[in-house]
């Protein structure tokens, strides 16, 4: 990101701040910022009702923040209503459903990115590796297809293909893997790996699209020095092309740490049910829950609130540790 | 230009091999669906593996059709998706734009305010209600003002008009045109690759979204394809939600069955975006080159 | 929360097919004879509020309709063009179209000049109407469930009016019309004692005293006819005959029309769908303990842990749908007209299925026989509340023409509105001979056909948020209603009043974020029948009991019910029955 001034410009102004000021020259300053603004005024025009959106639909809720330290009456503004301290993160912390929501957000967004984030990178590799032009195309646009449905879609397919009479019960069947047929979404120890592997049916082809923009991008002249040089196709994947797209890699990396706390809200609450709501439960269908459907809007707040910070941290020392491994060249800030 | 090995050739067959099993699963789905959409409804419930209608029937879409919502639905989620996608591309571009000149005054103060809401938000519950007290509820603007602009393809747009080379927009300059006849006539025309992928991700995020209704929307008259989807396949009474739009003797004669009718519901709601997306492919992958480029 | 859902189906089931007392003793036959019809007993004129046709005594095939509709016009319209949306906080109730495209509702919109479009949750009712209030996204009108607790989160939350302010601006004579036992129940008084809302279908006293027949309830246990008669019509009246009579059932019938058959079927999604059994086990919505009083949630019942290793024993050994927690009604009917055998629910919850197998077959379709009990004692469960509330109707404070609503509600709890919105139209939808009101043979014949159609054709029966019941009726049941299941649900059920009036404290009480974890713990009840083995099963239920025992505030909980349930032993007496 690009500063906006010189480091001369910022000297200037730093003094300005701070030497004694007499008003002649205060107004004087002052009017020529009112001249500037005004020759920029289209400029102006363009940017100022992002900034006005931004306050309403960023800060103002920001600011509603304050809830979580008060007894808030759904009635009322976000200024009504007594203060009540820290007791609506106490409770948090005595509530085994809470935590319960926090470890199964940690472990299913852990799962998620050990296997959801190297995936499509392997696909893109793969499909890198293909030479019928026909072929790729074809294999992308298809893998592309879940990208452009809705979970609520996705979760009815899902339904159709897991049912009891289903086709994946069949063919399991048929295979003789299994001896009677499993209801797979009402077994919690069988969520999880449904909600990654959806997760990655639906994400794969959209996720490699970025990855294999960035191997095209790779100058030919490589591959074939590398190829004079004697190297295989898998030492050339491993020698130039990962390399080459590792930038590409590691800032989408980052982004998915940060991410870790946050679960697919549709995907969770559209797919969980009573019968796996141990495993199922995430932080943001347990706010939706207690906050919306329970009304208790202060308590949601303060676990949103909490979860915020945390994620936050999160994102924060997943930027050094990026830092610390591509020394220094690669990194959010 | 590269010889193939002995290795390589097993190598390829394997990866053939292997992307077809995967696009099969990508499609199969979407084909068991479709299937069971035209086949006739109370041969489908005697289950079995179908890879082709037993008994072809277009009765479930006739019955599906005949429901008055789909139509205002898909009028609702039409009108979201258009009007939506282009407010929100024009206006971000125009702020992105704006933010990218170095001359724009308290410009790091607004990058300052967009970087924030990245890593903090109001979460749920105190947008929920900033947006009930701004009117929001039961309010077709709900579907178009809370998502007009974006951070994220802000910074995508910014760094993208950064890189267009300056004499572009200079020979303009020195016409003396304002910045909107500058952004409308040179800029954005250039920027179409950038452009196109904004606009497709918004109208994808539009046509698939539906908790916003579900959160603020309880007239029916407003009521998005999604929503009408999932309250049709997953809300408990899907069955009342169905018996209003079909005649009775139907489900009596078992010539359709909720289920039936559940899935036609489906294939209607998705057919337009499968038949589409293919041929939009062309923007979003070169949006992504000019992305990763640009990493 | 479950406890309401389960209470409002009871609900709605009981107006579908109970539309009144039994009357053994008077009861006309729908070929009587033409009568002399009924008339104006005073003459219309058109200014006013004079005609009142008095539709108690006689209604025939001949009634003048059009005069009829004329009146009542004169008496009940606003004189204005009004759409009201009216919420209704359950997801039974079925006319979500406006009432001009139903037979009976229309006259009702025609007379009163307003028209209804009803709406109801589509999903979680808890989460819609919180979600109402969130958003102050507000219908007109809104019903919630008899003693819903959200019912008093409308009124401290300033959502709604309270009713007797609105009858004093607009209508003060409602206020006489207007039975005291209503007045009861739409008062809070832990608030004031101002009327918030007004109940419908009541047992008026007349209903209770002189006919000494309350409607009840219809909780049963069904099964399919032609199954039932071919495995030797086994009497069910152990958990041990339950038991063997569903293996003889997979024993014989291991697949039913290709598809693996299903020996109880059931939804509610959650402990709802096996909610029945426990009744028989005597675990009733909550619990009260006779010797000390004390009342708490039906999980600390001593009966429920046998309970559960029941259900999960039948569960190990493929009796029960081993999709029984996550199916929805849909599927549940699809199943009921294929492959299930036994549904231990109401006993018109099989009726779309009904239809279905009747179609396909004759004679198959689902009867209730005489339910079992692990009690010792007779099987009971709870049956309507003697107050008799159902639903309890709001005014919000978004109301469009707030004079209307009051309207409204007067002309639906009057005799002829309570009647036409319930009953249909004099005359073609019902009739009255001395006095008991009756469906005539061609619409008895719709309504035995399929009750769901002929509902979803007329509109009546669904609006019984203005039901307040005034004269008795005849039932029109069929021949397999009257010889198998009234006789073996009706008589079953207890008087519930006191163990469910508003037991359920509002949601963000301390008392009710107890009772939330409570329920949340109780998805325990799911995990243990279908555990794997007993041992394991035994295990989940205990720790369940534990755990909800300390939840934080539990003890408040159960003071708050054990409360309660005094006060409501103090205001309306013993049981009656």
């Amino acid at each position: 990101m690009t500063k906006g001034m010189s480091g001369l410009e910022r000297l200037q102004q730093a003094e300005a701040a701070h030497r004694p000021v007499h008003r002649e020259s205060l107004l004087s300053r002052f009017k020529e910022g009112c001249r500037r603004f005004k020759a920029q005024l289209p400029l102006q025009g363009m940017v100022l009702p992002g900034i006005v959106w931004l306050i309403i639909f960023c800060y103002v809720p920001m600011y509603g923040i304050i809830i979580a330290f008060k007894d808030f009456r759904i009635t009322e503004g976000f200024f009504a209503g007594p203060w009540v301290g820290l007791k609506h993160f106490d409770a948090f912390f005595s509530d085994p459903f809470a935590l319960k929501a926090i470890t199964n957000t940690l472990i299913i967004s852990a799962l998620k990115l050990v296997f959801g984030f190297p995936a499509p990178i392997i696909f893109a590799l793969l499909l890198n590796e293909v030479r019928s032009l026909m072929f790729k195309r074809v294999a992308q646009t298809v893998s592309y297809l879940p990208f452009f449905i809705s979970w609520v879609v996705m979760v009815s397919l899902m339904q159709t293909i897991l049912s009891l009479d289903g086709p994946l019960n069949s063919l399991l069947m048929q295979l003789g893997l299994i001896h009677q047929r499993i209801s797979f979404l009402a077994q919690p120890e069988l969520f999880r790996a449904i909600a990654v592997l959806s997760d990655l049916w639906k994400g794969i082809g959209w996720g490699s699209i970025i990855y294999l923009a960035a191997i095209s991008s790779i100058p030919q002249d490589m591959y074939e020095s590398a190829y004079m040089d004697g190297a295989n196709r898998f030492q050339r994947i491993i020698h130039i092309t990962i390399p080459s797209i590792m930038p590409t890699i590691v800032i989408l990396l980052i982004l998915s740490v940060s991410g870790i706390l946050g679960s697919n809200f549709e995907q969770h609450f559209l797919l969980g049910n009573k019968m796996v709501s141990e495993t199922a439960e995430t932080i943001d269908t347990y706010v939706f829950r207690t906050g919306i459907q329970a009304g208790r809007y202060s308590y949601a707040t303060a676990i949103g609130l909490a979860c915020s910070i945390v994620s936050f941290f999160l994102l924060i020392s997943a930027d050094r540790i990026a830092r610390l491994m591509t020394k220094g060249e690669k990194g959010l800030f | 230009m590269f010889k193939r090995s002995t290795g390589d050739k097993i190598f390829d067959t394997f990866l053939y091999t292997f992307l077809i099993l995967l696009s099969l699963a990508f499609l199969y789905p979407f084909w068991k669906v479709l299937v069971m959409a035209f086949n006739e409804a109370n041969d489908t419930s005697l289950g079995g593996a179908l890879l082709w209608p037993r008994k072809f029937t277009l009765q479930n879409f006739k019955v599906v059709l005949q429901n008055h919502q789909i139509y205002s639905s898909y009028l609702i989620t039409i009108s979201r998706t258009v009007l939506g996608t282009a407010t929100t591309v024009i206006a971000t571009a125009l702020f992105a734009y704006g933010l990218s000149k170095k001359k724009l005054m308290f410009r790091n103060f607004y990058l300052t305010l967009c970087f924030i809401t990245l890593f903090f938000s109001g979460g749920l519950i105190p947008s929920v209600i900033n947006m009930r007290d701004l009117g929001l509820a039961n309010n077709f603007l709900v579907y178009i003002v809370p998502a007009m602009y974006g951070v994220m393809a802000m910074i995508i747009m910014k760094s993208f008009f950064n890189s267009l080379p300056a004499s572009l927009e200079e020979s303009a300059m020195i016409d003396g045109a304002n910045d909107f006849v500058i952004f409308f006539k040179i800029v954005f025309p250039s920027s179409m690759p950038v452009i196109a992928t904004i606009a497709l991700m918004s109208a994808v995020g539009q046509w698939n979204a539906w908790i916003d209704a579900y959160i603020f929307i309880s007239k029916e008259s407003l009521m998005p394809v999604q929503l009408l989807l999932q309250r049709v396949i997953q809300s408990s009474n899907a069955a009342s939600e169905i018996v209003k739009i079909v005649p009775n003797d139907e489900i009596l004669s078992r010539r359709v069955t909720p289920y039936s009718l559940q899935l036609a519901t489906l294939v209607v709601a998705i057919g337009p975006i499968i038949l589409i997306y293919p041929f939009f492919q062309r923007f979003f992958v070169k949006g992504f080159l000019i992305g990763a480029v640009k990493e | 929360m479950k406890q309401k859902k389960s209470l409002m189906m009871i609900m709605a089931g009981m107006m579908v097919l109970l539309s009144a007392c039994q009357d053994k003793g008077n009861q006309p036959s729908a070929s009587s004879s033409p009568s002399a019809t009924v008339q104006p007993s005073s003459s219309a004129s058109a200014t006013g509020n004079k005609v009142s046709w008095d539709i108690t005594k006689n209604v025939d095939e001949n009634f003048p309709f059009e005069q009829y509709v004329q009146d009542e016009k004169a008496k009940w319209n606003v004189g204005r063009k009004v759409d009201f949306t009216w919420y209704f906080n359950y997801n039974n109730h079925v006319a979500t179209k406006p009432w001009t495209e139903y037979e009976a509702l229309k006259t009702a919109a025609e007379i009163t000049g307003i028209n209804v479009t009803g709406t109801i949750p589509n999903g979680d009712p808890n989460e819609k109407i919180h979600l109402m209030m969130a958003t102050n996204d507000m219908p007109d009108l809104i019903t919630l469930g008899f003693g819903d607790p959200a019912g008093e989160e409308l009124i401290t939350g300033g959502y709604v009016y309270s009713l007797d302010e609105l009858i004093d601006k607009y209508a003060p004579e409602f206020k006489n019309e207007i039975p005291q036992i209503l007045r009861d129940i739409g008062t809070y008084e832990d608030i004031d004692n101002q009327m918030w809302s007004i109940s419908g279908v009541t047992n008026p006293d007349w209903l209770l005293k002189e006919h000494k027949d309350p409607i009840v309830g219809n909780f049963s246990y069904s099964v399919r006819k032609d199954i039932w008669t071919e495995l030797g019509q086994p009497s069910i009246a152990t958990p041990d005959d339950l038991y063997n009579t569903l293996k003889l059932f997979k024993e014989k019938y291991p697949t039913i029309d290709g598809k693996t058959s299903i020996g109880i079927s059931g939804w509610n999604k959650g402990d709802g769908a096996v909610q029945t059994i426990g009744y028989s086990f005597g675990i009733n919505d909550n619990y009260c303990d006779d010797a000390t009083g004390v009342c708490s949630v039906k999980y600390m019942n001593p009966k429920y842990p046998e309970f559960i290793a029941f259900m999960n024993k039948l569960f190990r050994e493929k009796l029960l749908d081993p999709e029984i927690f996550i199916k929805d009604e849909q599927q549940v009917n699809e199943d009921l007209a294929t492959s299930a055998f036994m549904l231990p629910y109401v006993y018109h919850a099989a009726g779309p299925a009904n239809a279905i197998l009747d179609s396909k077959k004759a004679d198959s379709h689902f009867i209730a026989i005489p339910p079992m009990s692990a009690t010792g004692k007779a099987f009971s469960f709870p049956g309507q509340s003697r107050m008799g509330g159902a639903t309890q109707t709001f005014i919000t404070k978004k109301n469009k023409d707030p004079e209307a609503a009051i309207k409204l509600l007067r002309y639906g709890f009057s005799t002829t509105g309570t009647m036409q919105i319930s009953q249909g139209n004099p005359g073609k939808h019902y009739q009255v001979k001395d006095g008991v009101y009756f469906r005539p043979q061609a619409e008895a014949e719709q309504v035995e056909k399929d009750v769901t159609a002929y509902l979803n054709k007329t509109g009546i029966w669904d609006y019984y948020s203005l039901w307040y019941q005034p004269m008795p009726g005849q039932r029109s049941d069929s021949a397999d209603n009257v010889a198998y299941d009234i006789p073996n649900s009706v008589p079953y059920a207890h008087d519930s009043t006191n163990e469910s009036y508003r037991m359920t404290p509002s949601g963000t009480s301390d008392e009710g974020i107890a009772l939330t974890t409570v329920g949340k713990l109780a998805d325990n009840v799911v995990k243990a029948i279908t555990a794997s083995t007993p041992e394991k099963s035994a295990q989940i239920v205990e720790k369940m009991i534990a755990d909800m025992r300390n939840v934080k505030n539990y003890s408040k909980l159960e003071a708050y019910m054990t409360d309660r349930h005094k006060k409501n032993v103090e205001r309306f007496g013993d049981p009656v029955y």
